[in-house]
């Protein structure tokens, strides 16, 4: 490179940055050392593992139990409309756990995951200590 | 942005606690951490240190760190940020001087080195002109192949800024040499 040269194009410029010394001499760094000090210190150190937050994991068990309840009410309801005139109708029929009743009355309030697991958050554990049947 | 499978692979098992997978990650990001280290803080054992130092804190942090984007600019942050910080407590060197005598030429012949070393020379007082930012940004991209992009986000700064200091500094160091030439 002429120092000479124009140096109004960039690639010029960086051309000369280049052969100016600019760039960082990395052949005499222990590439492997380094490497196996880093690994081995990940080893030695105390790693974290996966953190499980207990409502997160409460979270999706009843979510789990908001599914299968809903799914349980809505086959009750159309087993209902399905039966004969002479059967009483569905509303005086059904007899649904209240827990069914109340998850399905949180879905129908609360709407989101995020209230739901804040609910269960605040609630301490307990999503249904203090639920009064309607 | 997205980032290729092999790389969210890696990261996926590292967050299972996986230590292979963190050797592959390291073997993938060393060399580049290592250059972003050196000009931070001009200093190969320094530069070592900091790497060490921003992979163990990656490590630490893995789990909060969202696999659906790419492991670099996040990993280039803490680097950086590290770095930083290791600087202004150290209140150290400045960043490398360019020291002419510093950086071995391959032996081209008495004319060459000559001309190497003047312009080596000439590199180094235009650089010094520079401040800290604008040489930083100036070296990881012509240099060291660093795109705006990369750039912006390890330095947490747009990719416009990115953009005008590759401008200011390009302008400052092509006034400076076009001097040096005329004193010639």
């Amino acid at each position: 490179m002429n120092p000479q040269l124009p140096l109004q194009r960039d690639e010029a410029l960086a051309e000369a940055l280049r052969l100016g010394g600019a760039a960082v001499r990395l052949d005499g760094v222990d590439w492997e050392g380094l490497r196996q000090t880093i690994t081995s210190r990940a080893r030695a150190e105390r790693y974290p593992t996966p953190r499980f937050l207990w409502w997160e994991v409460a979270a999706q068990r009843r979510r789990l139990a908001v599914a299968a309840s809903l799914g349980a009410l809505l086959s009750a309801a159309l087993l209902s409309r399905d039966r004969p005139a002479d059967t009483p109708t569905k509303g005086t029929e059904l007899v649904l756990p209240s827990e069914s009743v109340a998850l399905a009355h949180l879905v129908h309030v609360i709407q989101v995951e995020e209230g739901f697991t804040a609910l269960i958050r605040a609630s301490g554990g307990d999503l249904f200590a203090g639920w009064r049947e309607p | 942005m997205t980032t290729d499978a092999e790389e969210a692979g890696l990261i996926a098992r590292m967050q299972n606690g996986d230590l292979e997978a963190f050797d592959g990650i390291v073997r993938r990001f060393l060399q580049r951490a290592y250059l972003i280290a050196y000009r931070l803080l001009g200093d190969h054992h320094d530069a070592e240190d900091l790497v060490q130092e921003a992979f163990m804190t990656a490590l630490q942090n893995i789990q909060r760190f969202d696999r659906r984007r790419p492991f670099g600019p996040w990993f280039y942050r803490i680097l950086v940020n590290r770095g930083v910080n290791q600087r202004r407590a150290r209140r150290v060197r400045q960043m490398e001087p360019l020291d002419p005598g510093k950086f071995a030429t391959e032996a081209a012949g008495p004319a060459v080195d000559a001309e190497r070393a003047s312009l080596r020379a000439a590199i180094a007082e235009a650089m010094a002109t520079l401040s800290e930012r604008e040489r930083l940004i100036i070296q990881l991209h012509e240099v060291d192949g660093f795109s705006g992009e990369e750039i912006a986000a390890m330095l947490e700064i747009p990719a416009g800024t990115v953009r005008w200091h590759l401008h200011q500094a390009r302008r400052r160091l092509r006034a400076k040499l076009a001097v040096n030439q005329e004193c010639r």
